[in-house]
């Protein structure tokens, strides 16, 4: 008789059971937070079920803390914009400010923004985005960083190629 | 930039993309001329590969193009900044017990992370999962972390009004364990507060928290170890992570806030508009000429204005406002 093929639930349920408690821990160690650590930890068995090979996990902490790595900068990625736009928006008067709805769009935006400069050299990165957003002209941007015109030019090539890499 | 290499398919697509970014930087420049849009215009029907490239380019610019652009610079700078002293202390984060929240800083980014925030002047009741509420203050960032050990509510910033419903045994028994009521705790960087009773405010501030006990009981234990007395109804003390100051007796109108008013009585003004000022944007502040004299009474939060009305009507002050955002107390 051929022995039933364990579904690839179960491996990650036995891999919950056994690690669960410590990636939890491990989250919120990282986190300061035990809500936070526990929806991470959640968040990287989904995936660990979405990836999964018929490859045998040798080091189940290893491969565990390395997914939860990425969700866990992606997390503080999403906070900290989320609080660096609240504070921008605490020092508006009132009325300026969005309604909630708005503010949530504008967040994700920002946020999407933030992961497509991903990986960009900061001053590549600033240049771009004073030409682009702040419509700052090549001259004006040199000025501001102390670089020649022809630099800006090159940075916002490189930025731009950078971006449609990214593009699906 | 890569080297060459034989061409196919993948890297017409590719040398595509790297003209289209470098014509893109040469039209969004302020010295781009008729002739350089003409031989874009050449570039760009030269074939599909040119256009899909263009396509991406155009994306972009959109995505880029749907934000407020002022407000996109200064977002992104302040949460690399935060995100990189974040990312520094992961490194040292080697372990935090649960009795101590807090290792030897307080993180910054903690208080940024935190699940439940007010703004200046808001104020929000929460409900929690034992059926206790809290009511926020102004600038209040805290985390709620319900354990089956604990009840804690981790405090970084603002304060709040607390009523703690007693934990009793769950009609079901066969329990893994005996039946043991978890304590309701309020943590703040300088230390804790478990309730020993039903309704408290605390708040930290400036590196000190202070506690108000309005119903029953609470037992402060410092950051460092240090137990003061329980201190009970009616009572205020102050503490940081190393001690606690005396316990004296609370305004009669501890938690007013938490309806929207702050009610006082003989409060000297200097500390009335430190206090109104919490709850306002912008500057307020008062003339040490009249930071003595004393005021009582009952002055709306959710209306500053109309609190700062009924001050100019009621007491020998007026106000000086340079902007809306910035207004002065001054003799009459």
């Amino acid at each position: 008789m051929i022995p039933p093929v364990a579904s690839a639930a179960d491996d990650v349920g036995v891999l919950y059971s056994q690690y669960g408690r410590w990636l939890q821990d491990w989250l919120r160690r990282r986190l300061g937070n035990v809500p936070d650590a526990a929806d991470l930890a959640h968040d990287t068995f989904v995936r660990v079920l979405r990836a999964r090979t018929d490859a045998e996990i040798r080091e189940p902490r290893a491969y565990l803390a390395s997914i939860a790595r990425g969700l866990l900068v992606d997390h503080v990625r999403r906070r900290s914009i989320e609080q660096a736009y609240h504070e921008v928006l605490a020092s508006q008067p009132p009325q300026q400010v969005p309604s909630l709805e708005v503010q949530a769009m504008i967040a994700e935006a920002l946020l999407e923004i933030d992961r497509l400069l991903d990986g960009m050299g900061a001053r590549v990165k600033l240049a771009f985005l004073l030409v682009q957003c702040e419509g700052l002209t090549y001259a004006e941007t040199a000025r501001r960083l102390g670089i020649s015109v022809r630099t800006v030019s090159t940075y916002v090539a490189r930025a731009m190629l950078h971006c449609c890499q990214l593009l699906p | 930039m890569a080297a060459k290499r034989i061409s196919g398919p993948e890297d017409a697509q590719a040398c595509a993309l790297r003209e289209a970014a470098q014509w893109y930087a040469r039209l969004a420049g302020e010295t781009a001329t008729a002739r350089d849009r003409e031989a874009w215009q050449v570039w760009y029907e030269a074939g599909p590969a040119n256009q899909a490239a263009w396509d991406k380019v155009q994306a972009v610019c959109r995505q880029l193009g749907q934000l407020p652009g002022a407000l996109v610079v200064p977002t992104l700078q302040a949460s690399a900044r935060q995100r990189r002293v974040f990312l520094g202390s992961i490194a040292a984060a080697a372990c935090a017990l649960p009795v101590a929240w807090w290792s030897a800083r307080e993180l910054p980014w903690q208080r940024w992370g935190a699940a439940h925030r007010t703004g200046v002047g808001e104020r929000r009741t929460l409900e929690l999962p034992d059926g206790s509420t809290l009511v926020l203050d102004t600038g209040t960032a805290l985390d709620i972390a319900f354990d089956d050990r604990t009840r804690s509510v981790l405090l970084h910033a603002g304060g709040v009004l607390a009523d703690v419903r007693r934990e009793t045994e769950p009609a079901r028994s066969g329990a893994a364990r005996p039946f043991a009521a978890r304590p309701f705790i309020v943590a703040t960087p300088q230390g804790s507060v478990r309730a020993l009773g039903t309704r408290f405010t605390v708040s930290t501030r400036d590196e000190i928290s202070h506690v108000e006990v309005i119903e029953h009981a609470v037992q402060i234990r410092t950051a460092d170890g240090f137990r003061p007395p329980p201190l009970g109804a009616g009572r205020q003390q102050r503490f940081n992570r190393a001690q606690a100051g005396p316990a004296t007796a609370a305004n009669p109108f501890a938690g007013s806030w938490a309806q929207g008013n702050l009610v006082v009585v003989d409060l000297p003004r200097g500390a009335w508009t430190r206090e109104m000022a919490r709850y306002r944007h912008g500057v307020l502040n008062c003339d040490p000429a009249v930071a003595d004299l004393k005021i009582s009474g009952a002055f709306s939060l959710d209306d500053t204005d109309a609190a700062l009305a009924a001050l100019v009507n009621g007491f020998p002050v007026r106000i000086r406002r340079r902007t809306d955002y910035w207004v002065t107390l001054l003799p009459r």
